[in-house]
């Protein structure tokens, strides 16, 4: 028992300490770049403060307050430029108001560049039971997660092959479906129109996946089944999707397809995110025109009614991306509208309160103003906020979202953003931000 | 399968549990399974030479032993020698010998291209193929008998230090496999502190200097002579830490399993001359060359003349045992040219009064010797090399690219702390003799450096490729 304690004891110091750690070392970090911010100072330079989250922070050469400042350096405007940056990991926009003064002060500002807002508590906030809230502020619990994640991508990289022929395998012995999905490379997309009903039924089959519901899933597919498609692709994903309940039941887990038809996935899903903002959007895009819509929208209301949140913010947002394709002006207003309601997304009125404060202090200090959207949000939004709180319309907006869109249309997600979900560049997506940036301000000065 | 990948743990797990379970028997046949896996998870081609290597050596070796008269004895011995370093020899010099070949005859005018075959370089060769070779040569000595086969193609093939050593010998590691193993819960913990140790030598330091040392040496033109010090500094850092990484991993492992692996390194980098240096560096090598190679061609014994040839030869040829490059046999020259001077020096000047006067400088003065070495190790030629000698002495400014050598110094910082407990004390283990509370804190510290700051991309060790 004695033992058994001391194990404990000792892990939990282990445990603390490294979470100590963690802490003083992002503390160390920041200090030594506020070294470096003040540290060949100069009269006579154009000094750019960069505010935002870790976004901005980032933290090596790659950050774009680093690359902007390298391609002002290569300008030759007559000028100097100096970029600070004062990114801060998960900084609100409360922060900034706090801390907005003293920097400005400190870095003798001459431009401010702000993009802010990614971490305020949205509207419809609902605390997280304390110990699930502070376990997702550990950063050790970041770091194992983190830790986790590449580990899965290592296995899912290295050893496609051989859940390839496992599932081959396992398919030849009439166990599992087999597993592998065709591409149509001549339509480039994975699946093609059916019905509505049958697109009902299943997505229907994946949300019943997603609840676990196993043998509910299965009997709906097993009923899809029985048809014939014109394109045997569907029939596949049928079967794929058949095999992923199978596997599920059995073992918990499941791998998708073999690596490349997953890459495949995440690209055009990833790519989606800006589109129709799920790979599924864009599948049933193709139902989304005038023959069918009426029967669609039907269809996907009666999933609605008992549909779980996460779910009913899908399918409104899937209605809203298919009106907007057949023009249907006011079926669109009503989804947007719908879609805010469930998902409030956008800025909220917190948000809306601290830039008001934001501009309040940069105009006292007759500080130029550059406004920048993250590069997974519209900017119209925001725009719309700035334009009745600054008197004369005197900042500058930049639309990343604009850029990386069009970007996105040919280029793999991956290849600008380096994580799924938070929206962080690459060292090439902020180097797409800070070149638009770079113009803006060379815009300004000359 | 590389120690610090996630296939390695579950293979060790899976071992492991297996072997605690079984008599000493079945652990050796467990481990030898084992080690053929984790051998043929590179390449199961490389089954097929490991197994032909270990089955003509212990054919030889028997026959040695069993050899009515010393002239016969001696043409096996020579049979097994040919052998092995005709297959060290065709897998790893054949393209070096005919490509330098090819240069000479296009020198003379003539043109030759002829089409050459492609040799891929099986993993750990020269580790194994030395190892196996210490056998025959012991048993040629007497002082050595042969053992049962299993056993031996065990010792040849051990997994733990099957890739890049340490290189034992059979007189120490084959007792081990023959006779019954102990396991203690304090040599477990142990092993795992070495393991640990070794992973944090590994992804911290190496591959965070690996990436400094890279960037200097492949674009060094672009540097000035203050950041090629920091590269030459990144480098001579990394390879310490990358091999005594391997080498502790391994000490690690085997400890875990009641085998006691030779230590090869006992901070190299505290020697004060070239002879104190070789003591330290790279150890079973090092008495591997001592023992088969500089004393059978005399050692010391005979003339000063011939002590100096003997010298300069055995280090040419361990510096060509990394590989088939001419800065490999440069360098091996020039560690060779060392240990002569050293050599000529000591027989003129009278020993120091006190050996520990001004030992700080001359470790210091010491290491710069060696780091210049390293230059000749690791640029891909001798005009890189003659390029960057030349970059770090005239185009030498303290202002100048400082950034990289603070890097650099962050970098070994924790090491070089550790070397200094550890030389203080003479004791390698140091942090696992620390009460419990500074060693959980320091742990913790090594684990934060790790994951936060490390590189965890699963990259091979350096001498993978000798």
């Amino acid at each position: 028992m004695k033992k058994f304690l001391r194990i404990i004891i000792r892990i939990l110091i282990f445990v603390i300490s490294l979470e100590i750690y963690l802490n003083c070392g992002g503390l160390v970090l920041t200090l030594i770049r506020d070294y470096k911010n003040t540290r060949n100072a100069t009269d006579g330079q154009i000094r750019i403060i960069c505010i935002g989250d870790s976004t901005t922070y980032y933290n090596n050469e790659n950050d774009y307050p680093n690359q902007l400042q390298t391609m002002l350096d290569q300008v030759n405007s007559g000028k100097k430029f100096r970029v600070i940056n004062k990114g801060i990991p998960g900084a609100k926009s409360l922060d900034v108001v706090q801390h907005l003064e003293q920097w400005l002060d400190e870095g003798h500002a001459d431009v401010a560049v702000i993009m802010i807002g990614r971490h305020d508590p949205r509207s419809d906030f609902i605390p997280l039971p304390w110990w699930y809230a502070w376990g997702t502020k550990m950063k050790t619990a970041g770091l194992l997660n983190k830790l986790f994640h590449s580990s899965q991508d290592y296995v899912l990289e290295k050893y496609n092959k051989f859940f390839e022929s496992s599932a081959k395998f396992f398919a030849d012995r009439g166990d599992v479906h087999e597993l592998k999905i065709k591409a149509d490379p001549e339509k480039n997309v994975i699946f093609p129109a059916t019905s509505p009903e049958d697109t009902k039924l299943i997505l229907q089959a994946k949300f019943l996946i997603e609840e676990k519901k196993f043998e509910q899933a299965q009997e709906i597919l097993k009923y899809l089944d029985t048809k014939t498609y014109a394109n045997k692709s569907f029939e596949l994903k049928i079967e794929d999707m058949l095999g992923e309940v199978e596997y599920k039941k059995k073992v918990g887990w499941y791998v998708a397809a073999p690596y490349e038809e997953y890459m495949e996935y995440v690209r055009l899903s990833s790519a989606a995110i800006y589109d129709e903002r799920s790979i599924w959007n864009r599948i049933h895009a193709r139902w989304c025109n005038d023959e069918y819509i009426e029967d669609v929208e039907q269809q996907l209301l009666q999933l609605y009614a008992k549909a779980e949140d996460k779910n009913k913010e899908f399918i409104v947002d899937f209605l809203k991306t298919c009106f907007d394709k057949v023009g249907r002006q006011n079926k669109i207003i009503y989804y947007y509208d719908l879609v805010e309601k469930i998902y409030n997304k956008g800025i909220n009125p917190v948000t809306q309160e601290n830039y008001k404060k934001i501009i309040e202090i940069l105009q006292k200090k007759n500080i130029k103003m550059i406004f920048m959207q993250y590069p997974t949000v519209d900017a119209e939004e925001l725009e719309e906020i700035l334009i009745p709180i600054s008197e004369n319309k005197s900042f500058i907006l930049i639309d990343n979202k604009k850029i990386f869109k069009e970007l996105l249309k040919n280029n793999s997600y991956k290849v600008y953003f380096s994580d799924d979900y938070g929206g962080h560049c690459t060292a090439l997506g902020n180097k797409l931000i800070a070149q638009d940036l770079a113009k803006q301000i060379l815009k300004i000065y000359n | 399968m590389l120690f610090h990948s996630l296939e390695f743990l579950l293979f060790f797990i899976f071992t492991f549990v297996l072997y605690i379970f079984l008599n000493h028997k079945w652990q050796n046949r467990l481990l030898l399974v084992a080690s053929l896996i984790f051998y043929g998870f590179w390449d199961w081609r490389f089954l097929f030479l490991i197994f032909f290597s270990t089955s003509i050596d212990y054919f030889l070796g028997s026959k040695i032993y069993s050899a009515p008269n010393a002239k016969t004895k001696k043409s096996y011995l020579v049979t097994s020698i040919v052998m092995n370093l005709g297959v060290l020899g065709f897998f790893k010099y054949f393209n070096f010998f005919v490509d330098s070949f090819i240069d000479g005859a296009n020198l003379l005018g003539l043109n030759f291209n002829p089409a050459l075959p492609k040799i891929i370089l099986p993993v750990g060769i020269s580790f194994y193929t030395f190892q196996a070779m210490s056998y025959t040569i012991d048993i040629y000595r007497g002082q050595l008998k042969p053992k049962s086969f299993f056993d031996f193609a065990l010792f040849v093939s051990f997994f733990p230090k099957l890739i890049a050593g340490p290189i034992e010998r059979a007189s120490h590691l084959l007792p081990q496999i023959i006779n019954p193993r102990v396991l203690k819960l304090n040599e477990f913990y142990e092993g795992c502190h070495l393991f640990f140790w070794g992973l944090f030598e590994k992804l911290f330091i190496a591959n965070s200097l690996v990436q400094i040392a890279d960037s200097v040496f492949d674009q060094y033109e672009s540097y000035d002579g203050l950041a090629i010090l920091a590269g030459l500094y990144a480098f001579a850092f990394q390879i310490f830490a990358d091999f005594d990484a391997y080498s502790n991993m391994a000490r690690g492992i085997g400890k875990t399993m009641g085998f006691d692996l030779m230590i090869n390194f006992n901070l190299p980098y505290f020697a004060t001359n070239p002879v104190d240096f070789w003591r330290r560096w790279h150890i079973s090598l090092s008495t591997w060359l001592r023992d088969y190679l500089y004393i059978p061609l005399g050692g010391n014994r005979l003339s000063k003349w011939k002590t100096y040839r003997n010298l300069m030869l055995t280090m040419i040829l361990g510096g060509f045992w990394h590989g088939a490059n001419w800065t490999f046999v440069f360098w091996g020259a020039y560690h060779g040219l060392l240990l002569v001077i050293y050599r000529a020096f000591t027989a003129i000047r009278k020993p120091l009064e006190d050996p520990n006067r001004w030992y700080f400088l001359r470790v210091i003065f010491f290491f710069h010797v060696v780091t210049l070495g390293w230059l000749l190790f690791r640029a891909e030629s001798l005009l890189q090399a003659k390029g960057m000698l030349y970059k770090l002495i005239f185009d030498f400014h303290i202002h100048g690219q400082g950034e990289l050598l603070l890097k650099t110094i962050f970098i070994i910082l924790p090491l070089f702390i550790v070397q200094i407990m550890q030389y203080k004390t003479k004791d390698l283990l140091i942090i696992f003799h620390q009460h419990w509370l500074v060693k959980t804190l320091a742990y913790s510290f090594l684990t934060y450096l790790i994951l936060g700051w490390g590189i965890l991309k699963v990259e091979e060790f350096i001498y993978f490729q000798f």
